[in-house]
């Protein structure tokens, strides 16, 4: 028995759903195991500019899901994208937590096909170590310390012009330390705050990233990226992203990178 | 080749075609289709033809009503093949008497081919206009084994046509039916302000400078040659280069068409439609379509000509209203259809389903299928056909044929497909939809899942977030307080302001004392203790004041100490010092006096204190003078 059936064109809805309500149907469709409609909500949401933590983590969520059960080019890398930005965006520790475990299992998933694959094993390139080291503490932290570096060194400044003998000494002494630390912590919270307001980083959505250099030509010794690769992106110019790799910049096309919503700032 | 026994039907067809042929030559305006202000022509390009090649035949409708044209069909083409059709619209204003009058219509050239030779009735042509079908006359050929026997081309009954296929000739001037296009009768839509270049130039143009992503842009290059410049052939050099659109040809190459004539600088140019081509924009911004470049040959001379540059601003389609699911791209208006078969099957079985999208716009290459427990989708194949659908619109339809696997048993509802569209007429979000309805699933084998692998090890991850965590406003940082930067250098600027006080104030006291200790000074107080002296009367110190007056007066200028000398060696040093020796002798005669002043017991009268200060003044004076001269 075969039938025909309708064929049809109809305005979309009047009014457009809420973002509630569009939160709440990608996620129903995520617990009904409709990965593909939840994956076209929470990308709607997206669309949308709504920033969300929750949103994020169920986009990351859906796009795991639809790997899981027919996987698509570049799923996986989405699904790391998704749990990045919630993990960045979540105020709630347990939610950071299990986006930063969801992400360890791609990634996982994504080193075992590459192995599988016979490609280079997956690497996730830290960030440089300066930025480790301005990451130790919070931005906060390296201002309070300038201020006090700052008192610190006025205060022994005045001792050593005023004071005479061991005191007038340990004036300077404490002029001198104080002096080096508000420049170390000074340039830290200043860097700490730069970051802030202009680092944009993206995930490689797209298996074996070339990298290029700025005529777009493949560069020969830097290995392809992984998927679900974190990066940081400098520039965007005609359909190209400038990232950071360990050891240069590069230029990727931009439609292999995904880029993070990043907190208010 | 072997002739055979013409038929009745044929030569029922054959008498009709030489009546048609003949009611064309003799009688062009009996083939109006009198149905209002219509007018319908068909013609052949040629009235022979050789087998495997292909022939125009071209169909042309004007109307002065608002209707458009529009669904041209070629009408029973008995034992030939259509492989091409263009579909051009068309205006013209005419100025007759006085009476202006506007046309608009459309022209369409089917290109044609059979594959064995004989003679073929066409037709007849029609397109639907205000509801009805208004129909052309029905044309025949003959078609011959060798091309030789081909007949030459043939020219349209009216309008001022060229043929499409024999372009260069019309082009060029030798149009017999050129006389025939009153002079008066241009069309306004193309006219230009002046001419890119003599003879002939290509001028480019878009239906629309902005359009969303996916959105169709006509692309057209027109052909503009001065009548009075004769001779020429045009070949055709570089297509237009839009890397950043898919490309649909309406009007391939080679295929001039002349639209009438154009007023240009105040000239009349003949113009020809020579490309037409959709594009659809692949992502937002400016995007270039380049030029369009051809040779104008005459004789062994090439001209190049260029079409200009033209940019279009994409922007993706609207925010706003956005559904769900829709694909960036999905621009047109689309409907869908479906078919599913079998509707039973048992578990672990599969049902073929049909979709069919058709419509108008850049048809999608996916379609989202519906999701469903226990429902599997494997690849579609696709079928597509693109097409002109209305005038210089693409569209067509693509099948999409899945196999759907069902791995639940009982009556399984497989949902619907549902297709968001931006529909850039009504510059609105439209869902094509599709239910595809339940299919009874009997009982079978249990189905083993195809993604268990990968859930195995995807197993660990977390359940789905059911509330939203919405971001909350940004958090105040310290160092976005331009204050909290200037406060980080105040402690140490004040240490820095108030050790340049002390300097200073230091400094300042040091230059004061120093001051204070000059000889010019020393002398400035010793004359004041002399006047002091004078005043008070007091011949004895105002003697010993003189003498200390006189004696810095010479230290400070002349460099001369004369307290340690004695009688005329005073004069001499002095002399020897640059003092004149009129003002020696009188600086002696002065300490003199006062030498006898101090040890006198009554001191010094009153006028002669008086005297003696004056000349101890003048003599100071001198000092300096002789000092400064010195």
């Amino acid at each position: 028995m075969a039938a025909v059936l309708g064929a049809s064109s109809s305005p979309a809805a009047d009014a457009p759903p809420s973002v509630d309500e569009e939160f709440g149907l990608g996620a129903a469709a995520l617990a009904a195991e409709k990965p593909e409609e939840a994956i076209g909500r929470f990308e709607a949401l997206a669309d949308r500019g709504v920033v969300d933590a929750a949103a994020s983590f169920d986009r990351g969520l859906a796009y795991a899901s639809r790997f899981r059960k027919s996987p698509r080019p570049g799923d996986l890398g989405r699904a790391i994208q998704g749990f990045e930005e919630a993990r960045s965006l979540t105020a709630d520790p347990a939610r950071e937590r299990a986006a930063s475990a969801a992400i360890v299992l791609l990634r996982s998933e994504v080193a075992r096909r590459r192995a599988a694959a016979g490609d280079a094993p997956y690497v996730q390139p830290g960030p440089p170590a300066v930025r480790l080291v301005l990451r130790s503490l919070p931005e906060d932290a390296w201002t309070v310390l300038a201020a006090l570096s700052s008192l610190a060194l006025t205060a022994g400044l005045f001792v050593r012009w005023r004071a005479s003998g061991r005191v007038r000494l340990g004036g300077a002494g404490v002029a001198a330390s104080a002096g080096g630390l508000l420049a170390i912590t000074a340039l830290a919270a200043w860097a700490a705050r730069d970051e802030r307001l202009t680092l944009t980083e993206g995930v490689t959505v797209a298996e074996n990233v070339r990298a290029t250099d700025e005529g777009h030509a493949p560069i020969a010794s830097e290995a392809p990226i992984a998927e679900g690769t974190r990066l940081e992106i400098l520039a965007t110019r005609d359909g190209w992203t400038e990232v950071q790799l360990p050891s240069r910049r590069a230029w990727i096309t931009s439609a292999a990178i995904v880029p993070l919503v990043r907190p208010a700032r | 080749m072997t002739r055979g026994r013409v038929g009745p039907h044929a030569l029922a067809a054959l008498l009709a075609a030489v009546f048609a042929l003949c009611a064309l030559c003799i009688f062009p305006r009996s083939a109006r289709a009198q149905a209002g202000q219509t007018e319908a022509k068909a013609w052949l390009d040629a009235p022979t033809a050789a087998v495997d090649e292909p022939f125009a035949l071209h169909f042309q409708v004007m109307t002065t009503g608002s209707d458009t044209p529009s669904d041209p069909q070629p009408g029973p083409l008995p034992g030939l093949t259509v492989v091409g059709t263009s579909i051009s619209p068309s205006t013209s204003i005419s100025i007759v008497n006085g009476v202006v009058s506007q046309r608009r219509g459309v022209s369409v050239v089917w290109t044609l081919r059979g594959s064995r030779p004989g003679s073929f009735t066409l037709g007849p042509p029609s397109v639907a206009l205000g509801g009805r079908r208004v129909r052309g006359d029905v044309q025949s050929i003959r078609l011959v084994s060798h091309p030789g026997a081909a007949g030459t081309a043939r020219r349209p009954p009216g309008f001022g046509g060229v043929d499409p296929f024999d372009t260069w000739k019309g082009l060029f001037g030798d149009d017999p039916l050129k006389d025939l296009v009153q002079e008066q009768e241009t069309e306004p839509n193309l006219a230009l302000d002046a001419a890119r270049s003599p003879g002939a130039f290509l001028h480019a143009t878009v239906d629309k400078p902005r359009a969303v992503v996916g959105e169709q842009v006509t692309y057209t290059v027109y052909l503009y040659v001065d009548p009075s410049d004769r001779q020429g052939e045009v070949e055709d050099k570089r297509e237009a280069s839009a890397p950043d659109f898919l490309r649909r040809p309406i009007v391939e190459g080679g295929r001039g068409r002349s639209l009438g004539r154009a007023r240009v600088g105040g000239r009349i140019w003949s113009v020809h439609l020579w490309r037409q081509t959709a594009y659809f924009p692949l992502k937002a911004g400016a995007l270039e379509i380049g030029p369009f470049a051809a040779d104008m040959v005459k004789g062994s001379r090439h001209e190049p000509k260029e079409s200009e540059r033209l940019v279009v601003q994409v922007s993706e389609a609207p925010a706003a209203g956005r559904p769900a699911r829709y694909v960036s791209g999905d621009v047109g208006r689309f409907v869908l259809s479906a078919e599913v078969a079998p509707r039973e099957t048992s578990r672990g079985g599969t049902v073929s389903v049909t979709v069919e999208l058709r419509g108008e716009g850049n048809l999608p290459a996916t379609l989202p299928m519906p999701e469903g427990a226990g429902i599997e989708w494997l690849e579609p194949q696709v079928r597509e056909k693109v097409e002109l659908v209305q005038n210089t619109r693409i569209g067509g339809r693509r099948t999409f044929t899945y196999v759907a696997r069902l791995g639940r048993e009982g009556e399984v509802e497989l949902g619907s497909v549902e297709l968001p569209f931006f529909n850039p007429d009504s510059r609105a979000y439209e869902i094509a939809r599709a239910a595809l309805g339940r299919v009874h699933v009997a009982p079978g084998a249990p189905v083993a899942d195809a993604g268990s692998e990968e859930q195995d090890k995807l197993a660990g991850l977390p359940p789905p977030v059911t509330a939203r965590e919405p971001i909350a406003a940004a958090p105040r940082h310290l160092s976005d307080a331009a204050p909290f930067w200037s406060a980080l250098g105040l402690g140490p600027l004040a240490y820095l302001v108030a050790r340049a006080g002390d300097r200073a104030r230091t400094s300042l006291r040091a230059r004061r004392d120093r001051a204070r200790a000059s000889p010019e000074r020393d002398l400035q107080e010793k004359l004041k203790r002399a006047d002091a002296a004078r005043r008070a009367k007091d011949g004895a110190a105002l003697a010993g004041a003189i003498e200390a007056t006189l004696a810095s007066a010479c230290n400070l200028h002349l460099k001369v100490d004369i307290r340690g000398l004695a009688g005329g060696a005073v004069t001499d040093a002095l002399l020897e010092a640059g003092l004149p020796a009129d003002a020696g002798r009188e600086l002696r005669a002065v300490l003199d006096a006062c030498h006898e002043a101090r040890f006198a017991p009554g001191g010094l009268a009153e006028g002669d204190g008086e005297d003696l200060f004056a000349r101890a003044t003048a003599l100071t004076k001198i000092i300096g003078k002789s000092a400064r001269s010195a």
